[in-house]
This record gives C-alpha cells, structure tokens and sequence, in this order.
C-alpha cells in the first residue's frame, strides 16, 4: 500500500457512518437497502459511502441474482499499520535525498583538509562529524582505547570528547577496554 | 394577500434553515462530516428558496397569484439542472453525486409541498 492509498484509506475510515458500514459488513455480506435498514441512513446516503469505501479499497461488490452485494476488503484490514509506515515511498527518497545534501554540507563545513575544525555544538550536526570519523573504523574489528585515541586523533585534538560521545551516539560500543562499531 | 400566509412561510424556512443547521452541527460532532456536508446542501437549498420567496414577494405588489406563479416557476425552473444532473449521475453509477442531487430534490419536493399547503 503507498502512502496515497493508505492516506485515502486511513480518510474513508475517519467518519462514523463508514466505521457503521465496515463493521455491519465484517459480520456478513450486505446489499444496500439492508444496511440501510440496519443503520438507520438513507439508501442513497448507504450508496454514497459504499463507493466511497470500495475507492479506498476497503469494500468490494459482487452481483448476485437479486442485489448487489458489498463485502470487506477483509486483506487491507489485516495490513499491519507499521508495514504501510516502514514502505519506502518516493516521498522518503526525497527525503534521503534532502539529508544527503545536508550532511555533505556540514561535512564541508567541519572538515578542513580531512582534519576537523570544531566540534559542532548542535547534536545533529555533531553526529553527522561522528558518523564521519567512524568510517575510518572497521566493522567487526576490536579496539583498543589506545587506538581509538590516535585513528581520533588524526581528526581532531580532543579525541576524549568525541570518543565519548560516539559511545553516547551508539555509533561505537566498549566493554572491557575494548572498542567496537555497533 | 394576507399576512398570516407570508409568515408561515417565512417560519416555515427560518424553522428548517435553524433544524437542519442544528443537525449538520450535530452530525459534525458525531465525526459524520460528509452527512454534515450533505445537511449543508440541504440548507443551502432552503436558503436559495428563501431568497426566491422574497423576491417573490417583492415583484408580486400585493398580488397572491403573481406571488404563487412566481414562486413555483423558480421551483420548476432551479432544480431542472438538479433532475438532469441526478439521471446522469445514475446513468455513470455516480453514487456520490447522486447522493447530493437526491438531497436537493427531496428539499425541493418538502419545500413546494409546504407552500402549497400554505397558499
């Protein structure tokens, strides 16, 4: 489901009467005029939200030899909400696209012929210079505090501080004097 | 033309313009906005006739006959587009606007029924 289904969807389902509907309808398959009856709205009122729900994908029809039948759509209800959150849309490309500009930017901010210039004071930032400097660390390999300090080093002069905050960052992880990327 | 007759009909849409807002307003807080849209039309469709009605009064000078015939040529005339809209929207299974079109014409018939009543 992409984010202009689940957003008609999560729409047609933010009214009353349609919750009325789909709930008479998870029961059993109804026409019209039955639900009608059954919520106490006019048919044409019934028909108006029966097409607005089958357009959102939450009802379907089916012709049987005296009425035409609605049913739910029981699939889209089984569609977990953080599944339709975690879809990658061109909406979140975009955004990708948008981080990658600025984090190119504060890197060419900070960083002065590979070395960097300050420590900047604003946690986004900082983290960026931080996700940075851990490229010259290797994933899986183990280091020592020691190690840490010089490969920091090469970077900047107060390599406690950043050292430090990659643990806060949860970029890095110690345990016993050893140092590792997470 | 007597006086009696023109405030039953001035009541007769002050009173429905007021229930049928109170029941849009109703319809809102019960998070129906679409029938509340629906109400809306509804309304709208008294209003238009209200207008009508004192226009009606208006060009009329007096005369009750001048004032029917007025009257109910606006109420033949408006809602022609409204019962051509209705046929095509059915003919293209257009439940939506076939919704709206029934709402206008139900007013129409509530409407024209009361003042024949009245006059």
């Amino acid at each position: 489901m992409n984010d202009n289904d689940a957003i008609k969807l999560f729409k047609c389902l933010a009214d009353k009467s349609r919750l009325q509907i789909l709930k008479s309808l998870s029961k059993e398959d109804m026409y019209v005029e039955r639900l009608s009856e059954r919520l106490d709205l006019t048919p044409a009122t019934v028909s108006f939200h029966l097409k607005k729900l089958t357009e959102a994908g939450a009802v379907k029809s089916y012709r049987t030899q005296y009425y035409t039948m609605y049913s739910l759509c029981s699939d889209v209800f089984e569609t977990r909400i953080i599944d339709i959150l975690k879809e990658e849309t061109e909406d979140s490309a975009l955004l990708n696209e948008r981080d990658e500009i600025y984090r190119k930017k504060v890197i060419e901010s900070f960083f002065e012929y590979g070395k960097l210039k300050s420590i900047p004071a604003q946690r986004k930032k900082e983290r960026i210079i931080l996700e940075e400097i851990a490229k010259s660390f290797e994933k899986g390999k183990e280091y020592t505090e020691r190690e840490v300090n010089i490969i920091i080093a090469d970077f900047h002069d107060d390599f406690c501080t950043i050292r430090r905050d990659m643990i806060s960052e949860k970029i890095m992880d110690r345990e016993n004097g050893k140092y590792w990327l997470l | 033309m007597t006086d009696i007759k023109i405030n039953q009909t001035k009541e007769f849409f002050e009173n429905n313009i007021k229930k049928i807002k109170n029941e849009m307003i109703t319809l809102k807080t019960d998070n129906r906005n679409d029938e509340a849209v629906f109400k809306r039309i509804e309304m709208n469709v008294y209003e238009i006739f209200f207008t009508v009605f004192n226009a009606a009064l208006k060009v009329s000078e007096n005369d009750e006959t001048k004032l029917k015939t007025f009257f109910l040529k606006k109420a033949e005339e408006i809602p022609s587009n409204w019962e051509a809209s209705l046929k095509k929207a059915i003919e293209h299974n257009e439940a939506d606007k076939a919704a709206i079109e029934n709402i206008k014409l139900d007013a129409i018939k509530q409407i024209k029924e009361n003042f024949n009543e009245i006059w």
